[in-house]
């Protein structure tokens, strides 16, 4: 089963944290996300830049319209995506469980993917 | 993390906000930071024992009113107070309430409290030593240090400021469209008066002035999220990120400061440069431009060139060009200048400086560049008169060991 792993973090706290210590985090991640690919466990892993850089694009009635900003408003803000191929749920929340272990600021969410196009 | 780690960041992060509302409660600055450290103080003994709340900023709000509070009732002895153990028992209550907190009224409390910081009467430099003390939470012994004078000194500083405000007195009334444009200009000037504070230094003062670009990003970060679809202040904070990304470059190991040109461009932060493009990129998607969007936008042409050679001199010239249009100032056309003598040659460069000699016959820069172009065109005798009088008006002794240098290759 392919499982999406959803990291957020609230962005004002990330922010306001010490920037040696974001970096440390960062590598500590990035080393272990290796790994987990190289154990094709991980397909692909995105970070993505803050929220501020997104834009949201509605149709308001029939039209499409461009916002600044991200789609949802909230203090937790999607960080960073991973597709896991994992056995089962429990298996999934270990991946999870791993990751957020090095990042102790992260939300994780894990969330079962159907169909998958692309090369993965 | 460690239990401390944890606890600063998110009471940095809730910082602004918290500090916003409880100066619209109590209406006096130094009210609301006596509140806000009360607060503080009661986070520091709850949180590692029950966890953080789900909405710290609320939560600092709620106990910051209720501190302040029981302070004037205190000062007036109306009501003894509840024994402390009795206050941190309230978590509960104080949660549930904190969340009930309506944070409609937050982007305009967060204005004016920065437009507070700002306030017209006070020097650009008390501004930006309020805003770091009051928005960042900077210690005045941190803020001194940026600003190489006294901690007694900075902390005088900080008093009058505030003493200026509290004379003048800061509005409480909700902005208009008008007056909430005009405060976010006024903003927007402060946080990169705060950036270039921290950007203008030498090697040996770089380590305690980092902190103050630090500060100007995240404030600009603020910002935008508050004002998502500002081009302005997107590209404010798009400027700042690309000026920071070359941090690390700006200075060799034995601290002397290094051109751009000679500058190892692998070590520039590609986090930064992606993060400061794709803001700049927004900004301009907006077509309302403005001197801050050309600002970045000559910066990203900088952080868009792999090497030196490959710099897109003559957009940057144009852009310079535009610049001189928005904002008419001798050291604009100083810049343009510059980017002409690469896309045009040293003779176009040296025309379009001549008659700014009277307005920037002080200035290190205009003897410095001129000379340069003298030098191009092989007019020896009068590049080196030229780097002479550069070298007199120089500031640092880096300033004129590069002129120096200069004078050596004619």
């Amino acid at each position: 089963m392919t499982y999406v792993i959803l990291c957020y973090r609230d962005e004002r706290v990330a922010d306001a944290a010490c920037r040696v210590h974001e970096a440390q985090i960062g590598a500590r991640l990035d080393a272990a996300v290796s790994t987990l690919v190289a154990d094709d466990i991980i397909g692909f892993a995105v970070s993505l830049l803050a929220s501020t850089t997104s834009t949201t694009l509605r149709r308001l009635r029939g039209a499409p319209l461009v916002l600044d900003g991200p789609a949802i408003e909230a203090s937790l803000q999607l960080q960073r995506v991973y597709l896991a191929k994992c056995a089962n749920l429990d298996a999934a929340l270990s991946v999870a469980g791993r990751l957020a272990e090095l990042e102790p600021g992260g939300v994780y969410e894990v969330r079962p993917a159907e169909t998958i196009q692309g090369r993965m | 993390m460690a239990n401390a780690d944890w606890i600063d960041a998110e009471i940095s992060a809730a910082r602004p906000q918290a500090m916003a509302a409880l100066l619209r409660q109590f209406r006096d600055l130094d009210a609301a930071e006596d509140a806000f450290q009360e607060a503080c103080l009661r986070a520091l003994k709850t949180w590692p024992r029950n966890g953080p709340p789900r909405d710290c900023a609320a939560w600092l709000i709620m106990v910051g009113r209720n501190a302040g509070i029981d302070h004037v009732r205190k000062q007036r002895r109306l009501a003894p107070l509840p024994p402390d153990d009795k206050i941190s028992d309230l978590d509960d209550a104080e949660t549930t309430a904190a969340e009930a907190i309506d944070h409609a009224d937050y982007r305009d409390d967060i204005l004016r409290l920065l437009f507070t910081c700002c306030h017209p009467s006070l020097p650009a430099p008390h501004q930006i030593a309020l805003a770091l003390r009051i928005v960042s939470g900077l210690s005045v012994k941190q803020i001194a240090r940026a600003f190489l004078v006294t901690d007694a000194a900075m902390e005088q500083r900080i008093t009058r400021a505030k003493a200026a405000i509290a004379t003048t007195g800061a509005t409480f009334e909700t902005p208009g469209a008008v007056e909430r444009s005009e405060r976010l200009g006024a903003v927007a000037a402060m946080i990169y008066l705060v950036f270039n504070e921290g950007y203008t230094t030498i090697a040996a003062e770089s380590a305690a002035r980092a902190p103050l670009c630090e500060e100007a990003i995240r404030l600009a970060r603020l910002l935008v999220r508050l004002f998502p679809g500002e081009p302005e202040i997107l590209a404010l904070a798009a400027l700042l990120m690309l000026q920071h990304s070359r941090a690390g470059a700006r200075f060799d190991d034995s601290g002397t400061p290094v051109l751009l040109e000679a500058q190892d461009r692998t070590t520039w932060d590609r986090r930064l440069i992606a993060e400061g493009s794709a803001l700049l990129e927004k900004a301009i998607r907006h077509r309302r431009p403005g001197p801050y969007q050309v600002q970045a936008a000559i910066a990203a042409l900088h952080a868009k060139a792999t090497r030196f050679a490959d710099t897109d001199w003559q957009g940057i010239a144009q852009l310079y060009g535009t610049l001189e249009r928005m904002q008419p100032s001798p050291v604009v056309t100083l810049n343009r200048a510059v980017a002409v003598s690469r896309a045009e040659g040293p003779a176009a460069a040296l025309a379009l400086i001549e008659p700014l000699a009277p307005r920037l016959d002080r200035y290190f820069y205009f003897h410095g560049a001129r000379g340069t172009f003298l030098k191009d065109l092989g007019r020896t005798d009068e590049a080196r008169e030229a780097f002479n009088r550069a070298i007199s008006l120089a500031a640092t002794a880096a300033e004129a060991a590069h002129i120096r240098s200069q004078l050596d290759q004619l």
